[in-house]
């Protein structure tokens, strides 16, 4: 039996990393899902890296915006004054 | 120009001429194209000639664009493009993706950790944008789109023109190098 649970964490262990972000995101099947919670109980390293992938989507979600730029107010403005040009032949 | 009409009545206005109602629609989504474009790799001065001429694409192609879409997907398509356009221009030698993202990080100068670092409101998503730039082009975009932008992944994989498989194999290789780059900074988010 314990032969066959280290078959399966190894199998596991090569599986889970790439799969990650579909988990995070709920892409994965119902069965991989499960597979990858039973994998997150039974290994450290995995759990630890999925954490901080984690940590790292929810930090993009609140990435602040880049500095400076012209505003909605004047890029509207210079686009409204080129609407009347000609496409380019 | 009324600023409470819906983006509907708008996009239908815009396309019977009316260049007030495509303003109005420039001046709901400028803000977030030209962030957009800046998160591509485009240069402030870049971003703001592109940003300029997204929207007037967008005014020439309205016919085209099909209303089951998101407008802003569309837009986003069309800044996609530009932006690729721009960056091709470029004599700068570009990033290439590593074939493993964890191996060879280049690791940003991690804070001194304490209490002093936890208190700075914003470290971590500061230093996570810095480290955006850092990443491969594909790779940085795919993640602006579906994590920054907050397309879903089938509208971000359209947006780039890409299947979903070989979007999602990007966003996550784009994750991972990130989450190699920030690993000083990951102990302090987690708390």
């Amino acid at each position: 039996m314990r032969l066959l649970y280290r078959v399966r964490f190894r199998r596991d262990h090569g599986w889970a990393p790439g799969r990650m972000s579909e988990y995070l995101d709920g892409e994965l099947p119902p069965r991989a899902g499960s597979r990858m919670d039973r994998h997150m109980r039974d290994c450290p390293e995995c759990d630890r890296l999925l954490t901080g992938l984690r940590a790292v989507v929810g930090g993009l979600a609140r990435v602040p915006a880049p500095d400076g730029g012209p505003g909605a107010v004047r890029i509207a403005a210079v686009v409204r004054g080129r609407l009347s040009e000609p496409p380019p032949s | 120009m009324n600023g409470t009409s819906s983006e509907p009545e708008l996009i239908r206005r815009a396309r019977d001429g009316d260049q007030d109602a495509f303003a109005e629609l420039v001046m709901r989504h400028a803000d977030r194209v030209y962030a957009m474009l800046r998160r591509f790799g485009l240069d402030a001065d870049a971003a703001d000639e592109v940003a300029q001429e997204v929207f007037v694409r967008a005014w020439r192609g309205l016919d085209r664009f099909q209303e089951r879409a998101q407008f802003s997907t569309w837009l986003y398509r069309i800044a996609f493009n530009e932006a690729q356009r721009r960056l091709a221009r470029r004599t700068l030698p570009r990033a290439e993706p590593t074939p493993d993202a964890e191996t060879d990080p280049v690791v940003p100068e991690s804070p001194q950790a304490g209490p002093e670092a936890r208190a700075l409101a914003g470290e971590f998503e500061r230093t996570l944008g810095d480290a955006l730039d850092m990443l491969p082009e594909e790779w940085r975009t795919a993640v602006v789109l579906r994590d920054v932008e907050g397309l879903s992944t089938r509208d971000a994989a359209e947006v780039t023109g890409v299947g979903e498989a070989a979007f999602k194999s990007r966003l996550h290789r784009g994750r991972m190098q990130l989450r190699a780059l920030l690993e000083p900074y990951l102990g302090l988010e987690e708390g």
